[in-house]
């Protein structure tokens, strides 16, 4: 017996390092060993892997894993704007823009002495499909369908209109999207705890250029605003933008019609209108285009702390912890909670004005001047106190509202990548990954660690 | 016993574990490998596999390029026989030798490096990323072939090249006089010339009317202010072709007569209606009396002083002087323009336009003046591909150097031939040696010629364009690929990618791939010729507002009020009172505060 154990070990040892040593387990396509023509396809296939990476088939297996989770279906809504948004940003590329447009010309010359439009200018669709295509995009041809509506590219979400077709939406998009949203559901499932530290403020502001030219009238235009928007007469800050606005619109117009005529006798205007670089006619018509074009107003959004919001000092301010304190001074509480507003909704969160700076002739101080002389109007929402102290129960709430901010603060989480440590190996288990590759077996175990070792 | 039973179980334990095959395991899917499943909850278990995620790799522009590149290899490997048949047996024999080299290269290696040979030459081989010397070699005579084959195709095509570029580049060999304008700090509609300046140019217009050739103005650096190089080649610039580094605004005066004159340039040219609708003007006897006169005048102010003539602050008033306003009405058009001739122009130097007798050159082509950011260009357009027949040839054949860089001394008047001919001598056939390098200043021997030509060539080749497009020898490859796989395929010399389901798709998509690229690219040359016209169709419109008359100037009153900037007569001659002075200095150009 003794001497059995003494043969089998070392045939064992044998056994089991010539398992070891066995050829390692390639999943290779059924043509992988065969030629094309004169193309041997395992040359072209090795190189396509070589230069896709390992990463590429991970990202489609996490991609089939999303639409397991039923993303695809259950957060069309979002899909949908997410693409929409995407798309904007695309036409707004300036490799796909046309700057010989100019459309937007209020008085019929050019802007710009030198003939180039620096600003302005239109989307070329003929531009933007030639270069998909050369990334290896398939799409219709341009000009003859709607190539940049996502509803009407893909019809249904996740599946391709077969009239218009798109790949850079319905498949590379349309893969990104569903993947973020991937991500965005592991921090809802996983990582519920970061609702509580997160510590977001949902901030909507506009500001107004203080002209000292034209005091008075100014200055009755802010404590108009202020009043406004202290007696909650349903002014939006939209609204104050475009007064101020067609206000300083107005102001510009004054002023250039006045060049050239005796009121103008110290140069004061043609100087400030007429730029000695461009003819006169288009000196002013920068000056208008600029003042037509300010934007005063920026819309709702999500912001961290580690967020700029106009510069260091609204931001600090902002983000004062004691802002939640209607005591505080420094705060001015312009509504109680659970107001209703004007169209009768209840009001869950109230909305702050921040006390810092007391402007002179007014006798409000609910507004902050920052140091170049501009007044910011602030509405910011404290996203904790509306998640509240039982985040599960915020969670799993059908609050529309609610809902809408559980996703808006689970994609501002995804911007820290720390928040996603683990993410890809937590869908790698829960979908129970079984490999049959050892190459890929081996990059999944060196960059997801997966499996784990028990 | 236990104890070994124990050791055994252990050991297997940790081979076990040691093996990294533990978890991965084959599968099969009807047949096709699986990379890997997935199970979801509740349901049963996806595969994913090796067909479905190649094919995915496969089918963008990374596996187009890695299809193509297979394709092209097939391609050169035959094309090589049918460019030159000696040429395989030539670039075998160098590699062999290259080989032989490299296996001794290998042995020195070793030894410095004191390992033995066959581990020197399997590092080297890695290094090649290959594994055996017959895979070296073979990549090795691959690459010579493929270096061979894209040398001998464009010198086989050469010609063919040369015919597309002269089609689509719209090359022109040009001849020019500069007279400078050094105070280029205004718009170019207000420019301001010194009398000095106005007086050289004075002189290039008589001399031109009078019949002075123009070569031999274009030599005289008392004449012209080109660059010394410029003025050694009898006043060349070389060849302009749409892609070259001109200002826009000399391309364009260029262009602008080629597009009036021979219907076929304006495609090629890719004028804007807006230049096409642009006139050109005639610079008659009677403007440059104006300017002679306006040059000749002491211009004062209100109280009777001469006004400066400065650059510096206050200078505004030059902008006043006559001199000034004669030459931005009467010649800074921004048009290109021809000279009229006199009765003291030759016969044989005169080209009736329009019923207009203008200066010409010996061959009878208008002498062009235009402004441009430098100064007041004259120009004339030698071998313009438009009117001579044959002038393709003249780019391609050598044998028609002599037409590029030597003067036949013919037709030439007996002074500009001696002018020359001490300067460079005469060849044996006659002609005024090295004279008129135009293909470029400083080239003035043929394979100097040829190259400059061939550098422009193959950047058309490339789709290269201006310095905003760089050219890509990629598209030389679809060149030839194009030449050589509909023909190579269908003599069966290569497979292609064969007729099976799959072979046909990724055909179809290597010649989309292509199509693509090109039609990309063809899209960014199209909008780079857009922007060029088009930027300065503007900035050219705007001169044309500002020539507007005045009407807005509350501080102009009477016959003031109606007259425009530009009539010096009026503006001089005029009785200002001390008010209207003031405020018409501070206002000038009708509120226009230029230059404070």
């Amino acid at each position: 017996m003794k001497k059995l154990t003494k043969i089998i070990a070392p045939l064992a040892l044998l056994v089991l390092l010539a398992g070891c040593t066995t050829k390692e387990i390639e999943a290779r396509p059924s043509d992988y060993n065969e030629t094309l023509g004169d193309a041997i396809l395992k040359d072209v296939y090795d190189s396509a892997l070589t230069q896709k990476g390992y990463s590429a088939m991970a990202e489609e297996l996490l991609y089939r894993i999303a639409l397991a989770e039923k993303i695809d279906t259950e957060r069309l809504d979002t899909i949908i704007k997410r693409l929409e948004d995407k798309v904007t940003t695309f036409q707004k590329d300036a490799t796909y823009i046309d700057f010989g447009d100019y459309e937007k010309n209020p008085a019929g010359t050019d802007y710009f002495a030198d003939g180039k439009e620096r600003e302005y200018g239109t989307f070329k669709e003929e531009k933007a499909v030639a270069k998909l295509r050369v990334d290896g995009e398939t799409l219709s041809d341009a000009g003859t369908l709607n190539l940049w509506n996502p509803e009407e590219v893909l019809k249904e979400v996740g599946k391709p209109n077969p009239a218009v077709v798109n790949t850079y939406i319905s498949r590379t998009l349309y893969r990104q999207v569903v993947r973020d949203l991937l991500n965005e559901d592991y921090i809802i499932e996983k990582k519920s705890s970061y609702f509580k530290t997160s510590q977001f403020r949902r901030v909507e502001y506009t500001h107004v250029d203080f002209v000292s030219d034209d005091q008075i009238e100014a200055t009755n235009r802010l404590y108009g605003y202020e009043k406004s928007l202290m007696e909650n007469d349903g002014t939006t800050l939209e609204d104050i933008e475009a007064d101020w606005q067609a206000y300083k619109v107005g102001i510009v117009n004054d002023e250039i019609a006045k060049i050239g005529t005796i009121d103008d006798e110290d140069q004061t205007y043609s100087n400030k209108y007429l730029d000695g670089v461009n003819l006169p006619e288009v000196s002013k018509n920068i000056a208008r285009k600029n003042a037509d074009e300010a934007e005063y107003y920026v819309e709702t959004k999500l912001y961290a702390n580690t967020d700029t919001i106009v510069n260091s000092t609204i931001t600090s301010r902002i983000f004062t912890s004691s802002i939640g304190s209607s005591t505080n001074k420094d705060l001015y509480l312009i509504e109680d909670q659970n107001k209703t507003d004007n169209e009768g909704n209840t009001v869950t969160e109230p909305y702050y004005f921040l006390k810092t700076y007391v402007v002179e002739p007014l006798p409000i101080d609910s507004i902050i001047q920052d140091e170049a002389g501009t007044f910011y109007f602030v509405r910011l929402q404290i996203v904790n106190n509306i998640i509240g102290s039982n985040v599960d129960e915020f969670l799993a709430s059908d609050d529309a509202e609610k809902v809408q901010l559980k996703w808006d603060v689970a994609e501002k989480l995804t911007e820290k990548s720390s928040n996603l440590a683990g993410n890809i190996l937590y869908y790698l288990n829960k979908y129970k990954i079984g490999l049959h590759d050892q190459a890929f077996a081996d990059y999944l175990k060196e960059t997801y660690s997966y499996p784990e070792e028990d | 016993m236990k104890k070994t039973a124990f050791s055994l179980a252990l050991l297997l334990g940790v081979l076990v574990t040691g093996c990294s095959t533990k978890v991965v395991t084959p599968k099969k899917d009807n047949g096709k490998d699986v990379v890997v499943d997935f199970t979801p909850e509740g349901s049963g278990v996806s595969n994913i596999t090796a067909d479905d995620l190649y094919d995915d790799f496969l089918s963008g522009n990374i596996g187009s390029s890695l299809v193509f590149d297979q394709l092209y290899k097939a391609i050169v490997n035959k094309a090589i026989d049918d460019l030159d048949s000696t040429s395989r047996a030539i670039l075998e024999q160098e590699v062999k030798q290259e080989m032989i080299d490299w296996v001794q290269d290998a042995k020195d290696q070793a030894s410095s490096n004191g390992v033995s040979k066959d581990v020197m030459i399997d590092q080297l081989l890695e290094q090649e990323g290959v594994k055996t010397q017959k895979e070296l070699e073979k990549k090795k005579l691959d690459a010579k072939i493929q270096t061979a084959v894209e040398e001998k195709y464009y010198e086989q095509n050469r010609g063919e090249f040369i015919k597309n570029y002269v089609a689509e580049y719209a090359p022109v060999h040009i001849r020019g006089i500069l007279v400078k304008i050094t105070n280029n700090s205004d718009p170019l509609f207000l420019r301001q010339i010194s009398e000095t300046e106005g007086k050289k140019l004075l002189n290039v217009f008589t001399q031109l009317q009078h019949g002075t050739e123009f070569i031999k103005l274009a030599s005289n650096s008392q004449v012209s202010d080109h660059a010394a190089s410029q003025l050694t080649a009898g006043g060349s610039l070389g060849i302009m072709d749409i892609t070259t580094g001109f200002n826009s605004e000399f391309k364009l005066g260029v262009y602008s007569y080629l597009a009036s004159e021979y219907p076929a340039a304006e495609a090629i040219t890719r004028i804007s209606a807006d230049s096409k609708a642009r006139n050109i003007e005639v610079i008659t006897t009677a403007d440059i009396d104006a300017l002679t006169d306006a040059i000749e005048r002491k211009e004062k102010d209100k109280n009777g002083k001469d006004i400066i003539d400065s650059t510096k602050k206050g200078a505004y008033q030059t902008s006043l002087i006559a001199r000034n306003i004669v030459f931005n009405q009467r010649f800074n058009s921004h048009s290109v323009s021809y000279l009229a001739a006199t009765v003291d122009t030759p016969s044989a130097l005169r080209k009736t336009i329009g019923g207009v007798d203008v200066v010409a050159n010996k061959s009878g082509d208008p002498i062009l003046v235009l402004v441009d950011e430098n100064g007041v260009q004259f120009i004339y357009l030698e071998n313009n591909p438009f009117i001579e027949p044959s002038a393709t040839e003249h780019y391609y054949s050598e044998s028609a150097d002599k037409v590029y860089y030597s003067i036949q001394t013919e037709g030439y008047q007996p002074e500009t031939k001696e002018h020359f001919e001490d300067v460079a001598g005469v060849n044996n056939d006659g002609h005024i040696k090295s004279m008129v390098p135009f293909v470029s200043q400083g080239y003035n021997d043929k394979s100097n010629r040829k190259a400059t030509v061939d550098t422009q060539v193959k950047n058309f080749v490339n789709k290269g364009f201006t310095s905003s497009i760089s050219a890509s020898d990629t598209f030389y490859k679809y060149s030839i690929f194009d030449k050589y796989y509909t023909s190579l395929k269908a003599t069966e010399d290569i497979e292609g990618l064969g007729t099976s389901e799959k072979g046909l798709k990724l055909e179809a998509q290597v010649l989309s791939y292509m199509a693509n690229a090109r039609a990309n690219r063809n899209l960014l040359i199209a909008d780079a010729y857009e922007d060029l016209w088009e930027g300065l169709d503007k900035t050219i419109a705007l001169q044309d507002t500002f020539f507007a008359p005045i009407t807005s100037n509350p501080f102009v009153s009477g016959a003031l009020a109606t007259i425009t900037h530009a009539r010096p007569e009026e503006l001089l001659d005029m009785t200002w009172t001390d008010d209207e002075f003031e405020h018409y200095s501070k206002f000038r150009y009708a509120g226009f505060a230029y230059g404070n």
